[in-house]
């Protein structure tokens, strides 16, 4: 070998050598991502199931069911729902903060947490939307503060349960008739959490034995109509041929028509009267 | 400015109102890049009125209302009236929906 071509082959050796550690950084970088990712997605996971009850309540003459899907698993969603135990009864919810990840989780853990002490003595769903509506715009000062919430008490009577329900901003629920006739329950009122003079309504019905109430974020309802789809008719279609079934067979059911693409966080919480 | 899959904003102002068109899906993508060009705006305007249009909006979800609410709240910091320009349609049953729909008044 000569000089130059001794040149060349070191040059091609540091060429090589470049080559390799790039591609060995590349697989550290890959590999770095992949458990960076799973860290988050534990995270996630770990906070979402804090804001949501680990198990539903026995409550007299009620069955319950829920389902939930969020949209990225790296990223905690926003919907949530509850069922409290109270004196009279149960308090139900279902909710959607704005946004996405810790800022929605912190929105919602303190929406979750307000109102599970809110209901605890002489409550009205009204009256605990303005209750947690001042809570958020006053200690909330920023602008992830607001979210959408179906409230409903529901206590057992003699031939069934009575259900009164408040909304804010959020899409009205439907009941299900045994029959299969579906009658959509609540007065629109304003999101909850960003304007301090919001006044909520609360519309009252009695439910049958066989009936059910099925309380939905614009997620479930989008997944079922489409994309920015805010129309209930096709998820009345869908609920319609379940009248008379039980919580849990109803949540199945819809389950099964939210589709595989999900696109937003998905939630819904199905009270049937046995 | 223009961003994701077409949308932008398009900032205009008159002697008698400050208009911001919105262009495209406004959800949470795309919200903070309205924030962004229309908040400035809106607190150094001289005009009287500021009009967001969102009759060219194809998509709005509840982060995209944000955008629009925070909107309303520098414009009323400003001591301005909001005018909301939209047609019927997914956006307007959506600020039904989030019962916001008298917070605004319209063109």
């Amino acid at each position: 070998l000569n000089g130059g071509e001794v040149a060349t082959l070191s040059d091609l050796a540091a060429l090589v050598m470049d080559e390799l550690e790039l591609r060995l950084s590349a697989r550290t970088a890959l590999g770095l991502e992949a458990e960076l990712r799973r860290t988050a997605e534990d995270v996630a996971g770990t906070l979402q199931q804090s804001l949501l009850p680990p198990t539903l309540p026995d409550v007299k003459g009620l069955e319950f069911a829920a389902r939930y899907h969020v949209a990225t698993r790296d990223q905690v969603g926003g919907d949530f729902y509850d069922v409290i135990p109270t004196e009279l009864g149960c308090a139900v919810v279902v909710g959607d903060a704005c946004g996405k990840g810790a800022k929605a989780a912190a929105l919602t853990g303190t929406a979750r947490w307000t109102l599970r002490t809110v209901v605890l003595h002489d409550w009205t769903p009204a009256g605990a939307l303005t209750r947690l509506n001042d809570v958020l715009v006053r200690s909330f000062d920023n602008p992830e503060r607001y979210l959408t919430l179906a409230v409903a008490a529901i206590s057992a009577t003699e031939d069934g349960a009575a259900v009164t329900v408040a909304l804010g901003g959020h899409p009205r629920p439907l009941i299900v008739h045994a029959d299969g006739h579906i009658e959509a329950i609540g007065t629109t009122a304003p999101i909850v959490g960003w304007q301090s003079d919001a006044e909520f309504v609360e519309t009252a019905a009695k439910l049958l034995p066989g009936d059910a109430l099925v309380l939905f974020t614009d997620g479930t309802l989008e997944a079922v109509a489409g994309r920015g789809e805010t129309d209930d008719a096709r998820l009345r279609a869908v609920l319609s041929p379940l009248g008379g079934r039980t919580a849990g067979q109803i949540a199945d059911a819809l389950d099964a028509a939210l589709g595989d693409d999900i696109r937003d966080d998905a939630a819904f919480l199905v009270v049937s009267v046995l | 400015v223009t961003g994701d899959s077409g949308f932008s904003v398009e900032v205009h102002l008159g002697d008698e109102c400050l208009r911001v068109s919105v262009i495209g899906e406004l959800d949470i993508a795309t919200e903070p890049k309205l924030v962004e060009s229309a908040r400035e705006s809106i607190l150094s305007s001289d005009a009287p009125t500021v009009v967001v249009d969102l009759t060219l909006v194809s998509f709005m979800d509840s982060s995209g209302l944000r955008g629009v609410l925070m909107c309303r709240d520098a414009a009323q910091e400003r001591g301005l009236a909001l005018v909301l320009a939209v047609k019927d349609g997914p956006v307007r049953r959506l600020l039904d929906v989030a019962g916001v729909a008298d917070w605004f008044t319209y063109e």
